[in-house]
């Protein structure tokens, strides 16, 4: 049996115009053989609903810092909510070191930060993530 | 039509470029160099007389003669220094005025003749540029974070009162939140100050600043361009000192559009609006001579200068020969707020970006900008720190005072390279355009997505070339080392979102909120006589926001108003 294609769901605030990055990330997990769903939400809450509906193996969010330390939380308390502990969260953006290490301690999988590695790193981490859950 | 250089220097110029030609040949072992620069205009490796020979040379003029290639004014940077137009903003009205207490303590003011003026170019946080008010769920968690947060007039208070209202050039950058926002200033000036809306100096922000061409939320394509128009008309007839626009390609510029693109989506643009203002009765010279511009400024310094030189030449000739205009002001192309590229300052070592950022006002300066806003090192960390806001002013006030580029007016203007270049960028721009309007005309480009789609393909091919290396970034893809100085990105106390909300809860228990519902259906019926019964109903929303912003209303109320009445949504394919 083939093996299903990675879910993404990669999201952003529809606040927030600095999306020039993510449209590239969204565009090279999609060469790496993903699947993924692009939404911008208008209040955070909408994110999880999303990611239950779309059945979604992980939820990357991105950020230029507005609303990261606000929301983060929020998310990693539905997910354990609702029983979805096994999706990977990511996020990506402009956040400093102690926003980083809070967030990886808050249970985020990995914390992506300008200039520090590639997109195609962002793209393997998600995928051996997953694949080795 | 005559040629630039007489024939006998013609003929010893086409001698020199054979024996060059074959020397350079030789150094290439018989290749030949191939560049072309960030437009996709093929460069040679040397220019001369040859380039720019069958060149009328009327099309090049003096600075201040038509059609103002060379600059608007015959004099500039020597009897009006360069407008430093740094954009700042965060937390509420007190942190940031004392961060513009900083700038003025630095020495970033604008001399108007005798004067001195402050300026305020205020980036306002996200919930306010969309339309909520602090306490509303949207706002939750980015309250005063990279931007003011504003939410009623009580707001000006903190930011206006005791300074001289005549005296501040203020920029207000509130994207769809625009109409309400400076409604609430007008409200300000008018209730608290007593004073009458022609003191004000306004230097606007047009709202449909990004829909055109990235994907977010606004309100649909054609109520944008009403909207537009509709605070043009204000302004133009009620503050006589102030200008309208922004002509902005810089956001363009930063989603990814080549100098070109950027330029020419810009004047199509403004095209579109002048067009529209004109439909509902407004005079073309009214309009044109306030228009302003916010351009981008990249590291590709003479495409930049070349790119402003064709603009200015082209805006010159559109406002006079299709417009018809008559003044002198509104031929010209007036960069007020120009502004140094933000996608080109990586996070890694980002001390080089001081250097970046130089060489961006450089060729700002040598292109002759009214105005600059030199953007910091920090810009990839978050918004600027009062270190790094010193260091861009500090690039400015070196650059126009320890150097010599103001001393001459378009002193790169004769340069066989650079008139042959405005000559190409201007060419480029008007391929650009003329696939515009087969297309249909800006408007249709909009709707049907095929703006976003091009800015979209430009900024993809622009990552691939940095992932292969193509393009360099020293110290990020090349030269990288991993050992470079920390810098603190800028954070703002979570304890100011807090404030924030019990100040606008407040500010709805001590107003008369019968009176506040009452304006605010005024403000309804003034939407609803926009969505139906324009161009007619031009002119009666900014007067009844006013009225609702002076009756207590707050922006994120005066906005959901007009969400509701327009929509507001994804309209660009």
């Amino acid at each position: 049996m083939a093996e299903r294609k990675i879910r993404v769901l990669l999201s952003k605030s529809d606040q927030d115009a600095h999306e020039l990055n993510v449209r590239y990330v969204a565009r090279v997990l999609k060469d790496a053989g993903m699947e993924v769903i692009f939404t911008r939400y208008q209040i955070i809450d909408d994110v999880v609903k999303t990611a239950l509906e779309e059945d979604v193996d992980a939820i990357a969010l991105s950020y230029y810092a507005s609303g990261v330390m606000y929301e983060v939380p929020k998310v990693m308390q539905w997910l354990k909510e609702r029983n979805m502990e096994d999706v990977l969260v990511v996020i990506g953006g402009t956040l400093n070191a102690a926003e980083k290490s809070k967030l990886l301690e808050m249970g985020v999988g990995a914390v992506f930060t300008p200039g520090v590695g590639t997109v195609q790193d962002v793209a393997d981490c998600i995928i051996s993530k997953v694949r080795c859950r | 039509m005559t040629d630039m250089f007489g024939k006998e220097v013609q003929k010893e110029n086409m001698a020199m470029e054979k024996r060059w030609r074959d020397m350079s040949s030789q150094m290439l072992d018989g290749g030949e160099i191939i560049s072309s620069n960030e437009s996709g205009i093929e460069l040679k490796a040397v220019y001369t007389p040859e380039d720019i020979n069958d060149m009328d040379y009327k099309e090049i003029a003096l600075p201040g003669e038509y059609p103002l290639t060379r600059g608007n004014y015959p004099l500039h940077y020597q009897v009006m220094p360069l407008i430093m137009a740094h954009g700042y903003g965060f937390g509420t009205a007190e942190e940031t005025r004392s961060r513009r207490e900083w700038l003025t303590k630095l020495g970033s003011t604008l001399h108007v003749g005798k004067d001195e003026f402050t300026t305020y170019v205020l980036t306002l946080d996200l919930p306010t540029q969309r339309g909520f008010d602090p306490d509303e769920p949207e706002a939750r968690g980015k309250v005063g974070d990279c931007g003011l947060s504003i939410s009623s007039r009580e707001d000006f208070k903190a930011l206006y009162d005791g300074l001289p209202i005549n005296k501040i050039f203020t920029t207000l950058i509130a994207i769809d939140n625009t109409l309400p926002v400076n409604a609430a200033y007008a409200a300000y000036v008018l209730e608290e100050r007593n004073l009458s809306l022609d003191n004000l100096y306004l230097v606007t922000c047009n709202l449909h600043h990004h829909g055109w061409f990235w994907d977010c939320a606004s309100f649909p394509p054609a109520t944008a361009m009403k909207l537009d128009v509709e605070f043009i008309k204000f302004v133009v007839e009620n503050c006589p000192l102030s200008f309208h626009g922004p002509v902005d390609g810089y956001n363009v510029g930063e989603a990814g559009a080549t100098p070109v693109q950027e330029a020419a989506f810009n004047l199509a643009h403004t095209v579109c609006l002048m067009e529209e203002c004109l439909k509902v009765g407004l005079d073309p010279d009214d309009v044109a001579s306030k228009f302003y511009a916010h351009p981008h400024i990249g590291m590709k310094l003479f495409e930049e200068i070349a790119k402003f030189r064709a603009t200015r030449r082209w805006w010159a000739k559109t406002f006079k020969e299709k417009f018809g205009c008559k003044r002198p002001e509104s031929w010209q192309y007036r960069p007020l707020v120009s502004q140094t590229s933000g996608i080109a300052l990586p996070a890694q070592e980002a001390l080089n970006n001081i250097i970046r950022t130089t060489i961006m006002t450089m060729a700002g300066m040598l292109s002759g900008l009214d105005g600059m806003w030199t953007s910091s090192y920090d810009e990839a960390l978050g918004i600027p720190t009062e270190e790094a806001v010193q260091l861009a002013v500090r690039v400015q006030q070196i650059i126009s005072e320890e150097t010599d580029i103001t001393k001459v007016s378009d002193p790169l203007g004769g340069s066989y390279y650079i008139e042959w270049l405005t000559n190409r960028m201007e060419e480029e721009i008007n391929k650009v355009l003329k696939r515009m309007e087969e297309l249909g005309g800006f408007m249709k480009c909009w709707e049907t997505g095929w703006i976003r789609g091009e800015v979209e393909r430009a900024a993809y091919d622009r990552f691939k070339r940095l992932e292969k290396g193509e393009d360099v970034k020293v110290g990020m893809n090349k030269y990288r080392v991993e050992e470079t100085p920390q810098v603190e990105a800028f954070r703002v106390s979570p304890e100011i979102e807090d404030a924030a909300v019990a100040k606008v809860k407040k500010y709805r228990q001590e107003r008369d909120n019968a009176k506040t519902r009452a304006a605010l259906e005024k403000v309804r019926e003034a939407a609803l006589r926009i969505e139906k019964e324009w161009p007619r109903s031009c002119g009666c929303l900014m007067p009844a926001l006013i009225e609702a912003a002076r009756a207590g209303a707050t922006t994120g109320e005066m906005h959901r108003v007009m969400r509701e009445v327009f929509g507001f949504g994804y309209y660009s394919g």
